[in-house]
C-alpha cells in the first residue's frame, strides 16, 4: 500500500491520573482514507487514548496534529470542530424521538426563536440513511429499531457532521454476525469515500478483514504500527500480551485424584438426554460442542438450577441429589456463569466489598464481616487474577470491563469448593484476561479441584484440558485424552460424528 | 426482535386500551347518574378541571426533563394566599400577579439548586421544599381563609365563559398549545426530553443535562405561580383547609396517566390535559353517584397506581424503566 499523507498523529502523550500512569509517550500516526485498528488488552490504555482525541479527557503532556498542524482539543466540541467523530460502544439513544431527533440531539439546525428546522434536518439524515443503503427511514421511531439498526442511525449522526476522521469503539459488541457484514460494507462505503477510520475491537478476525494498519497498545504504551496484510494472529496476539502465544495455556501437569463428580444417564428438560460423565480431583475436563447441544444445560441440572428428571449423581463418591444453587454450593460445587457482566456485580461498590458478596462463610464471624480477613483475603485475589487497579477499595465502576470479569470470578475463588464448572468464561474477554483465567484454572486443579470447562473455543479446550468431552443433541458422543485430540476431530464430533454410519437408535 | 408484531399488537392495544377505558368507566358510571350528561354539567366538569389542568402542565414540564415535584399542591396553594392578601391588601390584581410568578421562580430556583448543584435526590428535596411552603401558608393565612370580593378583571378570568365555554378552560387549552409547541417543536424543548428520557444519551452529546433540570423547575415554578393566582381567581380567595397533596396525586395521575396514549409512553402536555378532564370528569361522576370526598381520594390513589405501572410495562418492553 502506497504511503498516504498523515491525517492525524499523537507525539509523545502521556496521561496520568494520579499515580497512575495510563499512557506514556504515545506515538501514532494515522493515515488519510486508511481503517487503522487499535488493540490491547483491557487497560492497555486504548480507551483513554480514544478519550483524549475526542476531547473527553485533557493530555498530561505531548501534541496532537491534524494535516501536520498542531490542534488544541479540550472538550467533545473542539474534537467535533476539528472533523473527529465517534461511535460509542453502547448506543445511546433517545427511544421515544424518531431517527432525525436522535441523529440531531445536541446540534440541532433551528429556524429563529430556536424553531426546529425537522424540514430540513429530516433531508440531511434521509441523505445519510440512503448513502449506507439501511432498511428505515428518518422518520421511524428508534424505539422499533433493532440494536443493528440503532448502531446505522449513530453512524448516520457522526456522518453528518461530515467527519475526517470516524472512531468506532468495539461497534460489534452487541451486533449479530449479520449485523457485523452489515457494518462492514458500511465501513467500505465510507472508507470509499474519503473517510479514516479507527478501529476498536478485540476480534482479530475484524480487524483482518477491515484494516490496513494495526497499532497495539500494551502497558500504556505503543508496542508497534504493522500493515495488517504482512502479520499474522498470532504475532499480534504475542505483541498485545507481551509473550509467545504458547504460554497463553500455563498448562501445568496435576495429580489426579478419586471421582469427584459422577454423572450416570442424566436427563433434564429437553436438551438433556443421557448424560454419562465423569471428572476427578487435579483434572480440567472441557466439555465440546455447539451452541444448543445441552453442555451448560447439563451442569446447570447438577447444580440444582434446573429440574433433573431422571438419572443418578455421585459427587465424591456419595449419592447427590441437586435441590438448589444454594445447596449445590454447600455441597460443593461452584458454578461460574456464562453472562457475568449481568451476574450481580455492584458497580458503586469497592472491589473488596464486591468479593465479600459471596465471601459469607469465610470472611465473617457470625454475620459480622472481619476487615482483616477481607483486606487479607481480597488482596490475594487481586493478585492471584492480576486484577489492574489501585487497591482493593477501588470502586468496580472504575475498572474496565476484563477486570470486572475477573472481580466475578474471584469470588467463586474465596470458599473452597471440589468441583468448578467454568461455563465459557472467556467470551468477550482479552487474551490477556483469558491468560489469568487458565491460569486460575491450573491453580484449582493443582489444589485438588475438578474443572468443568465449557467452551466453544477448540483451540482453548485443546490447549488447557487433560481431557476434552464432546456433546452433541443432550449426549457424550466422544471422549478425548486432549494430547490425542485435534480441532478437526472436535469439529466434527460436535456436528454429531458418525451417528449416521452408526445407524442411530432414536 | 422475533416477537416484535406481538409486542406492537400489544402496544396497540394498550394505547388505545387507555381511552376506552376512559370513555367505559364514564359511559357505565353515566347510566347511574344520567346528570352527568346534562351540557351545563359538561360545561361545569371542564371548569372544574381547569386548575388541575394548569397545575398538571407544570408538573409535566418538570417529570420531561427528569425531575420530579413533591410541592406542585404546595405552591399552588402558597400562591393562592399570598395573592388573596395582594387583593384583600392592596386590591391589586397586577401585584398577586407579580409576587405569584416571583414566588413560583424562587421556588423553582430553590429546588433546582437543591438538586443540580448539592444533588439532593428531587424527591427529598421538594418533600422538604412541600412542608417549607406548607409552613409559610401557615403563617400568612394565620389559619383562616382569605376570601376576596369580585373583582374587577381578576375573577372573570376563572369564572366567566365565552359563548357557554368557561374561560378558564380557554386559558388551559391556550396553555397547554403553548407548551406543547415549546416541547415538540423547539431546540430547547427537545433537549429537554433528551434529559429526561435519556440522562446518558443527552450526555454523550454534549448537552448539560443540570442546565436543563434547572430551567425545567423554572418554568415548571413560572406555571405554577400563575396557577397560584388563577386558583385565588377561581375559587374567590384562598380556603384554610390545606390541598395541597390532593391536588399533586391529581396531578400526578393526570400526567401519567396522559402518558399512557403514547406507544412509548411519553409525557405529553395534550395527553396530560386528557386525563385531567377525566379525573375531573370522574371526581364530578363520583360525587353526583353520591360518594363522599374521601372516596374520591381513594379512587384516586388507585388511578394514580394504575397509570404508574402501565408506564412501568411498557418501558420495560422497550428495555427502559426510568421513572423515578
Amino acid at each position: 500500500m502506497p504511503e498516504g499523507p498523515v491525517l492525524l498523529e499523537c507525539r509523545n502523550i502521556c496521561k496520568a491520573f494520579g499515580q497512575n500512569k495510563v499512557l506514556q509517550d504515545i506515538n501514532l500516526e494515522i493515515r488519510k482514507g486508511e481503517a487503522h485498528a487499535l488493540l490491547g488488552t483491557n487497560g492497555a490504555g486504548k480507551s483513554t487514548l480514544v478519550k483524549i482525541i475526542t476531547g473527553v479527557y485533557s493530555k498530561s503532556s505531548g501534541d496532537i496534529l491534524l494535516d501536520g498542524e498542531v490542534v488544541d482539543i479540550h472538550s467533545p466540541q473542539d474534537s467535533e470542530r476539528h472533523g473527529i467523530a465517534i461511535i460509542h460502544q453502547d448506543q445511546q439513544m433517545v427511544p421515544l424521538f424518531d431517527v432525525t431527533r436522535n441523529a440531531f440531539l445536541g446540534s440541532e439546525i433551528t429556524k429563529s426563536g430556536g424553531r426546529l428546522d425537522l424540514k430540513t434536518m429530516r433531508k440531511q439524515v434521509q441523505e445519510k440513511l440512503e448513502f449506507m443503503h439501511v432498511d428505515f427511514t428518518a422518520d421511524a421511531q428508534v424505539a422499533s429499531l433493532t440494536v443493528g439498526q440503532r448502531e446505522q442511525v449513530a453512524i448516520a449522526s457522526a456522518l453528518l457532521k461530515n467527519p475526517k476522521l470516524l472512531i468506532l469503539d468495539e461497534p460489534t459488541a452487541s451486533l449479530s454476525s449479520k449485523e457485523i457484514s452489515r457494518l462492514f460494507e458500511i465501513i467500505n462505503l465510507l472508507k470509499e469515500s474519503g473517510v479514516t477510520i479507527i478501529y476498536i475491537s478485540h476480534h482479530l478476525d475484524e480487524i483482518f478483514n477491515i484494516t490496513e494498519r494495526i497499532t497495539v497498545l500494551r502497558d500504556s504504551r505503543v508496542q508497534g504500527t504493522v500493515e495488517t496484510k504482512n502479520i499474522d494472529p498470532k504475532q499480534i496476539i504475542s505483541m498485545m500480551i507481551g509473550r509467545e502465544l504458547k504460554d497463553l495455556y500455563p498448562k501445568e501437569p496435576a495429580q489426579i485424584g478419586d471421582v469427584a463428580l459422577k454423572i450416570d444417564d442424566l436427563y433434564s428438560g429437553k436438551l438433556v438426554r443421557g448424560v454419562n460423565l465423569e471428572v476427578r480431583r487435579g483434572e480440567i475436563l472441557g466439555l465440546a460442542g455447539l451452541v444448543g447441544a445441552g453442555r451448560t444445560e447439563t451442569m446447570l441440572a447438577v447444580y440444582g438450577a434446573e429440574k433433573v428428571k431422571k438419572g443418578n449423581i455421585l459427587l465424591k463418591g456419595e449419592p447427590y441429589r441437586p435441590v438448589s444453587p444454594k445447596r449445590a454450593g454447600k455441597a460443593g460445587i461452584a458454578f461460574i456463569p456464562e453472562d457475568r457482566r449481568n451476574e450481580g456485580i455492584v458497580p458503586a461498590m469497592s472491589i473488596a466489598e464486591n468479593l465479600s458478596l459471596s465471601a459469607t462463610k469465610s470472611w465473617a464471624k457470625r454475620g459480622i464481616i472481619r476487615r482483616k480477613l477481607q483486606s487479607q483475603g481480597s488482596g490475594q485475589i487481586i493478585k492471584s487474577l492480576n486484577i489492574v487497579c489501585t487497591g482493593a477499595g477501588q470502586l468496580l465502576s472504575e475498572l474496565s470491563g476484563g477486570n470486572q470479569q475477573k472481580v466475578v470470578i474471584g469470588r467463586w475463588l474465596i470458599d473452597k469448593y471440589d468441583v468448578f464448572v467454568f461455563d465459557q468464561p472467556t467470551t468477550g474477554v482479552d487474551v490477556g484476561a483469558k491468560a489469568e483465567i487458565y491460569r486460575q484454572m491450573v491453580k484449582l486443579a493443582k489444589a485438588g479441584g475438578a474443572i468443568i470447562f465449557i467452551s466453544s473455543e477448540n483451540e482453548e479446550l485443546l490447549g488447557i484440558c487433560d481431557r476434552i468431552a464432546v456433546m452433541c443433541k443432550g449426549r457424550i458422543v466422544k471422549e478425548f485424552q486432549a494430547k490425542e485430540a485435534t480441532e478437526q476431530e472436535l469439529l466434527y464430533w460436535s456436528a454429531g460424528g458418525d451417528e449416521q454410519e452408526d445407524g442411530n437408535d432414536e | 426482535m422475533m416477537n416484535s408484531k406481538k409486542v406492537d399488537f400489544r402496544n396497540a392495544v394498550m394505547r388505545r386500551s387507555t381511552g376506552i377505558a376512559m370513555v367505559a368507566i364514564i359511559l357505565i358510571m353515566g347510566i347511574r347518574a344520567p346528570l352527568f350528561f346534562a351540557p351545563a354539567n359538561l360545561m361545569t366538569v371542564l371548569k372544574q378541571s381547569g386548575i388541575l389542568c394548569m397545575t398538571a402542565i407544570s408538573i409535566t414540564s418538570v417529570l420531561i426533563v427528569g425531575g420530579f415535584d413533591m410541592g406542585a399542591g404546595a405552591m399552588v396553594q402558597l400562591v393562592c394566599n399570598l395573592a388573596a392578601g395582594m387583593i384583600i391588601s392592596y386590591s391589586n390584581p397586577a401585584l398577586s400577579w407579580g409576587v405569584g410568578i416571583g414566588v413560583g421562580l424562587a421556588f423553582g430556583l430553590l429546588n433546582s439548586f437543591l438538586v443540580v448543584y448539592l444533588h439532593i435526590p428531587t424527591f427529598v428535596t421538594t418533600l422538604g421544599t412541600m412542608y417549607l411552603m406548607n409552613g409559610l401558608s401557615a403563617l400568612y393565612n394565620k389559619g383562616t381563609a382569605l376570601a376576596i370580593k369580585e373583582t374587577a378583571g381578576f375573577t372573570v378570568l376563572t369564572q366567566g365563559s365565552i359563548l357557554g365555554i368557561p374561560n378558564i378552560f380557554l386559558l388551559v387549552i391556550l396553555l397547554c398549545g403553548i407548551m406543547h409547541w415549546f416541547f415538540k417543536y423547539t431546540r430547547t424543548g427537545l433537549r429537554m426530553y433528551a434529559c429526561g428520557e435519556n440522562r446518558n444519551a443527552a450526555q454523550l452529546h454534549g448537552l448539560n443535562v443540570g442546565k436543563y433540570l434547572i430551567l425545567g423547575y423554572l418554568i415548571s415554578g413560572t406555571l405554577l405561580g400563575m396557577t397560584g393566582v388563577f386558583q385565588c381567581s377561581y375559587n374567590y380567595g384562598a380556603s384554610a383547609v390545606d390541598y395541597g397533596m390532593d391536588f399533586l396525586v391529581k396531578a400526578l395521575a393526570s400526567a401519567y396517566l396522559g402518558s399512557t396514549f403514547s406507544r412509548t409512553n411519553e409525557l405529553s402536555m395534550i395527553g396530560t390535559v386528557i386525563a385531567g378532564i377525566f379525573i375531573a370528569a370522574l371526581s364530578n361522576i363520583l360525587i353526583i353517584n353520591g360518594f363522599s370526598n374521601q372516596i374520591v381520594s381513594g379512587v384516586l390513589g388507585f388511578v394514580l397506581i394504575l397509570s404508574i405501572l402501565l408506564t412501568v410495562i411498557k418501558k420495560r418492553d422497550i428495555g427502559q424503566i426510568t421513572i423515578f
